[in-house]
């Protein structure tokens, strides 16, 4: 995947992701329970993207659509123009292997691995041997070099939670989605790793969408979507979107 | 004053003795009469046995104190001191009890072959008993020794509980040096019993059978602790081939909570047991079909030529064309009727065959299997009496055929013209029934009589025996009759004619193809030509469909340890539900969930099947090698036959695999349902 100027020159080339008219509704003791309602919505690529609210407000469930983990009642959820909802479960498989990184609140390691196989998970599930290389660059760059051979058991939190973010990078994905990646770090903990996800996108022009309750995060964001409700609330951009910055990874 | 170090090695070894305890006093039990009576013949091996057991006990004696007093100095109330102090208190018991036992046990031996006081100094300290039980009815001694031995039995049972218990509360570095010197002696007594012990023990010799006894008790301990230090190895090098079998191996080496890890030994259990009866009972049952097969090839011919209605005349030629076909060994001609055989006491019938006593010999074992008289008195009856006492090789009849009995039952006067009288071979049933030894006088009725003015008169003739013959088949024992051909054909008033040719073949496996080669070499319509299997198909039959029924009603059996590890794979994808959720999440597809989860069963399953098969080999090769004795007067057969068959283990290993694949199908496809979504929400 390439990001580059050349994108703009092109004549409106389609978003990295767009959604039309997602709803989505559970079904919740025999009653349907609507937890979204028509949500519109597009990210460029190379955008930092936060989404806010308050709890119930369908954050999480967004967030699990767009990383086609869930699919919704109706409404179409494309990818560079193609829509994902009508895949198949090992083509939809295969599409988030390759195109999407997640970030969860609770990390969401396998204990019984090391974090230097933990970061390589998602190219063993190709099949692929060959990213060792790749993973322990990843870990140096989130700083965890002397950390490769412990289990996520022997560490803290916030090494966990950057384990996960370069297993989140390891397949070179279009789209990281995070689900409250700061939720249960202390204060310093929760800067360094924000300070990373910043970090990642100037230098690699990846996308990043993150759920947060963190007030001070939100605000570093340079586009903001407020939920209210299952609807979004507002869509603010504080600042350009930064995929000029973006160079070829 | 008490101290917190953490137990040390010798508490390990402690508990290893412990557990082995049971299983030691379960042996000696059941070998106990074996003990005694080799002992009565000698001397030596009770002095070995005494020193080798006095110094186990002592030294497991001493430990237990030592350990006792470890306990005393743990601090009041520390984890496990309770449990290390019953361990200690009840193997010293054990130990004095043992002791004793065995003592008793063996002053009883030296009483009773009236050496009280004579021996050495072992015989003295372990004899003491003797001093006690001195006054008493030697009828005493037996209760005593089995309430010492049920007493022994409950504490060996106590002291298993306890060692398993307590092995737990020595830290897991000193268990593994524990181990370390278990497997470095396992390894020295392995390659020390391969060097010098026999691997099947000579014919009746019973210190040798305890030499191979102990050399496959060795080596199958040996095998076991190998297996189980291969198994880390064998699962990192597993995990090594690829993603699935990575994360399948993982999950099973990793540590699980309680329930699942009793449940996955379990599930390994069930498999390996029955697996294991499985082929052992087809072991056995192979074992009587190949008895069987034996001997039936032994005393009958591979493949019989005769006429269906008729007798054969101008039988030479054939019998020589028969002879120079491709494949046969052996040819020779019989003549059979159906009489009445009568002794002074009994009567009873008989299949009376008339053979030639030159050629019989190429086809059937009959000649090695007299037991008592030669096959080559039917030529010259004259040296039946010269020899009546006899020279040949003493049979099971022995018993029977006592003194008395013989002078009793040869009652009929010897006149001159009796030298002339022709010889019979009778099988050893029959001769028990009519109380016959060889020299004895038979009337032999055949209906074939002459025409009487009142219809047939049965023909009759004396005849002497000139031999007993046991084929281990009760139904030819008690049936089969054999006098010289050309006497048959004169008595029978057939002469020139017989009723087929016996043929043996080279091949018995060949002896269909055979048969048919036979036919058209002979190019005659009216003969009949049959081989062994379907002259003896009813038999084989039945034997066949007994084994189907057995090898179906035990694979129930494994089917049942199917569901176990259906269970523990249920349980295990209950436990791995959110690991499963970030797989899918980071886009493992359905199918590879599914295959992970299959694998994991799979391993399952072999481990047990593997473990089966083994103890099942261990099982049949020990009851082949050392053979279980039967009774010869209920079954016929003298030792449980017991054969070996690689295809049967492969079946048997294939359909384990088959049904824990089976197993495992469900609970995958339950793993491979789990949505991610779901799985990831709670925490």
């Amino acid at each position: 995947m390439r990001f580059g100027t050349t994108d703009r020159a092109r004549s409106m080339p389609d978003p990295l992701v767009t959604l039309q008219h997602v709803t989505k509704t559970f079904e919740h003791e025999g009653r349907p329970l609507e937890v979204l309602k028509g949500i519109d919505l597009e990210i460029e690529r190379g955008e930092m993207v936060t989404i806010v609210g308050p709890s119930g407000a369908g954050k999480s469930t967004l967030l699990h659509l767009i990383g086609t983990l869930d699919l919704p009642t109706s409404g179409r959820i494309l990818y560079e123009g193609k829509d994902v909802t009508r895949l198949g479960s090992s083509d939809l498989a295969e599409f988030r292997n390759r195109s999407i990184g997640f970030v969860f609140q609770f990390h969401h390691l396998l204990p019984e691995f090391t974090a230097l196989e933990n970061v390589m998970m998602p190219g063993l599930i190709q099949g692929s041997r060959r990213l060792e290389a790749r993973a322990r660059r990843l870990l140096d760059e989130v700083g965890l070099t002397d950390r490769l051979t412990h289990r996520p058991g022997e560490l803290s939190g916030g090494e966990q939670q950057r384990v996960a973010l370069a297993r989140a990078l390891l397949m070179e994905p279009k789209l990281v989605l995070a689900d409250e990646p700061t939720g249960n770090l202390d204060s310093q903990t929760s800067a360094s790793v924000q300070a990373l996800f910043f970090d990642l996108n100037r230098r690699h022009g990846i996308t990043f969408l993150i759920v947060t309750h963190s007030r001070d995060f939100a605000a570093m964001m340079p586009r903001q979507v407020s939920m209210k409700d299952g609807r979004i609330d507002s869509d603010e951009r504080r600042a350009q979107p930064l995929e000029n910055q973006g160079k070829p990874t | 004053m008490t101290e917190r170090r953490p137990l040390g090695f010798w508490t390990a070894v402690l508990c290893g003795l412990g557990v082995f305890q049971l299983a030691a006093v379960l042996a000696f039990a059941a070998t106990s009469t074996l003990w005694f009576q080799a002992q009565l013949e000698n001397d030596l091996l009770w002095v070995r046995l005494v020193i080798g057991w006095s110094t186990i006990q002592l030294s497991l004696l001493l430990l237990s104190v030592g350990i006792l007093q470890r306990a005393a100095r743990m601090p009041r109330g520390s984890r496990g001191r309770a449990r290390v102090f019953g361990l200690s208190a009840v193997s010293a018991g054990h130990a004095v009890i043992t002791t004793v036992s065995v003592g008793i046990l063996l002053w009883a031996a030296r009483v009773s072959t009236g050496h009280v006081l004579g021996g050495t100094v072992a015989s003295l300290l372990f004899g003491l008993t003797h001093l006690v039980y001195d006054e008493l009815d030697l009828d005493w001694v037996p209760t005593l020794y089995h309430g010492a031995t049920m007493l022994q039995t409950a504490s060996a049972a106590m002291l298993l509980s306890l060692s398993a218990s307590c092995w737990f509360l020595v830290p897991l570095e000193r268990r593994q040096r524990f181990w370390l010197g278990f497997d470095v002696a396992l390894v020295i007594a392995f390659v020390v019993v391969t060097a010098i012990l026999p691997l099947s023990p000579t014919e009746g010799d019973d210190a040798s059978l305890l030499r191979a006894v102990i050399r496959v008790s060795v080596t199958t301990v040996f095998a076991v602790r190998l297996a189980l230090r291969l198994v880390g190895p064998l699962l990192a090098a597993f995990e090594r081939i690829g993603f699935r079998t990575m994360i399948a191996a993982r999950h099973l080496r990793a540590k699980k909570t309680g329930f699942l890890a009793a449940s996955g030994t379990l599930s390994v259990l069930a498999v390996a047991v029955s697996s294991c009866m499985l082929i052992s009972v087809l072991s056995v049952m192979g074992g009587f079909r190949a008895d069987l097969t034996k001997k039936i090839l032994g005393n009958n011919a591979h493949i019989v030529i005769d006429k269906v209605y008729e007798e054969l005349s101008d039988w030479e030629p054939l019998l020589e064309r028969t002879r120079q076909t491709e494949g046969v060994i052996g040819a020779t001609p019989y003549l059979q009727v159906e009489v009445m055989v009568s002794s002074l006491s009994n009567r009873g019938g008989a299949i009376l065959r008339g053979i030639d006593p030159d050629t019989v010999s190429d086809v059937t074992d009959l000649a090695k299997n007299m037991t008592h008289g030669k096959l080559e008195y039917l030529k010259d009856p004259g040296r039946i009496l010269d020899s009546s006492v006899d020279t040949t090789k003493s049979g099971p009849v022995d018993a029977m055929m006592e003194e008395a009995e013989r002078t009793a039952a040869r009652g009929l006067p010897e006149g001159p013209e009796e030298e002339a009288m022709p010889g019979l071979i009778v099988g050893q049933e029959l001769a028990r029934a009519l109380r016959l030894v060889v020299g004895d006088r038979v009337t032999v009725v055949s209906p074939r009589g002459d025409l009487g003015p009142s219809g047939p008169i049965p023909r009759t003739r004396p005849f002497r025996i000139a031999g007993i013959f046991y084929s281990g088949m009760y139904e030819y024992d008690m049936k089969h009759a054999y006098i010289d051909l050309r006497t048959a054909q004169r008595f029978l008033r057939a002469e020139g004619r017989i009723s087929g040719i016996e043929v043996k073949v080279d091949n018995v496996e060949h002896a269909p193809a055979i048969a048919s080669r036979l036919v058209s070499k002979l190019g005659r319509d009216d003969l009949r030509v049959r081989d062994w299997k379907q002259m003896n198909q009813q038999l084989f039959g039945a034997l066949a469909l007994e084994k189907l029924a057995m090898f179906i009603t035990l694979g129930i059996a494994i089917l049942i340890a199917g569901f176990s590890v259906f269970g523990t794979l249920t349980l295990l994808v209950q436990e791995k539900r959110r690991e499963v959720g970030i797989l899918k999440a980071m886009g493992t597809p359905a199918r590879g969930v599914i295959r992970i989860f299959i694998i994991e069963g799979l391993l399952i399953g072999a481990a047990g099947g593997l473990m089966g098969l083994g103890l099942g080999f261990v099982l049949t090769f020990a009851a082949e090698h050392f053979g279980i004795r039967m009774n010869p007067e209920v079954y016929y057969i003298d030792k449980l036959p017991v054969h070996l068959d690689p295809t049967e283990f492969a079946l048997v290993g294939a359909s384990t695999v088959v049904v824990c694949l089976a197993a495992t199908l469900f609970p995958a496809y339950q793993a491979s349902r789990v949505r991610p979504v779901d799985a990831l929400r709670y925490d």
